[in-house]
């Protein structure tokens, strides 16, 4: 974590279940699933500077490439933020390259006092 | 009304993540009216300690297979697995106006802006009640051959 950014990642799992239903026979990582990771990357973020937020406007997305089980998912995250709200612009990439990329905007609803 | 057998030969998602229970009015190439209950035995509540609040991004896809049902009610494939599948082209403007909880029913408007061979361009909004939740400016929701998903190189787009 960077004091404009954040930068997280995961692995997806081989048998993750919810890729049961998406899907039967050729399971493919939902795009929403990669705008969680951008927004779970804020979540840290903001739990980590003591901030509240909530997500209030989901600006772009543009999708790439898919993802697949097995994948490792990189997302790193720009955060303009000001004291009402965040503006962040993010990547998500696998091995293969940029997956998607995405643009949110927060709400903050609390900011720990310094 | 329209049940799960209709949106299941439409939509090839599969538990758990076939998020439309029913469609409640379709005029095809025009519009369509969709209903999600939420429940707290969704897989996604195993870990969700106190906030209970339904994933942002449930809603968006919810809404996103409601546009998929109305999008693709005019090109309906032999089987659902194969030949074209729809995806996520791209998200423009998507805000949420208020938590969506468990015992909530989901209404989803879906509609189409336009349609082309390849592609569908639709907005809408979803209600809970009469409180607007989510508010859709602009998705565009791609088709393409499965086989390319199958061989997991870059299609062009994700789901």
């Amino acid at each position: 974590m960077s004091p404009d950014g954040v930068v997280t990642s995961t692995q997806v799992g081989a048998d993750e279940p919810l890729l049961a239903g998406h899907y039967p026979g050729f399971p493919i990582v939902p795009g929403v699933c990669l705008i969680e990771c951008v927004h779970r990357s804020l979540l840290i973020r903001a739990s980590r500077l003591g901030s509240s937020v909530e997500l209030d406007v989901v600006e772009s997305t543009r999708f790439l490439q898919p993802v697949f089980p097995g994948d490792r998912i990189v997302t790193e995250v720009r955060v303009d933020g000001a004291e009402e709200l965040w503006r962040c612009i993010a990547s998500v990439s696998t091995e293969r390259g940029r997956a998607a990329e995405v643009r949110l905007r927060y709400r903050v609803l609390e900011t720990a006092t310094q | 009304m329209i049940g799960l057998e209709v949106i299941k030969m439409i939509l090839p998602h599969r538990y758990p993540m076939l998020l439309v229970d029913r469609v409640t009015e379709i005029v095809p190439g025009e519009r369509l009216t969709a209903t999600k209950a939420v429940t707290v035995n969704e897989p996604w509540y195993a870990r969700c300690g106190a906030n209970h609040a339904y994933p942002p991004v449930l809603v968006i896809e919810s809404w996103c297979q409601a546009a998929g049902v109305l999008a693709a009610w005019q090109n309906r494939q032999p089987d659902v697995l194969s030949g074209q599948v729809m995806l996520f082209g791209s998200i423009a403007n998507i805000s949420f106006h208020g938590r969506v909880l468990p015992g909530d029913v989901l209404e989803h408007k879906v509609r189409l802006v336009r349609s082309l061979s390849d592609a569908a361009i639709v907005e809408g909004e979803s209600r809970v009640g009469d409180d607007t939740v989510l508010e859709v400016d602009r998705v565009v929701m791609a088709l393409r051959p499965a086989d390319v998903l199958r061989a997991g190189t870059a299609a062009g787009a994700a789901p």
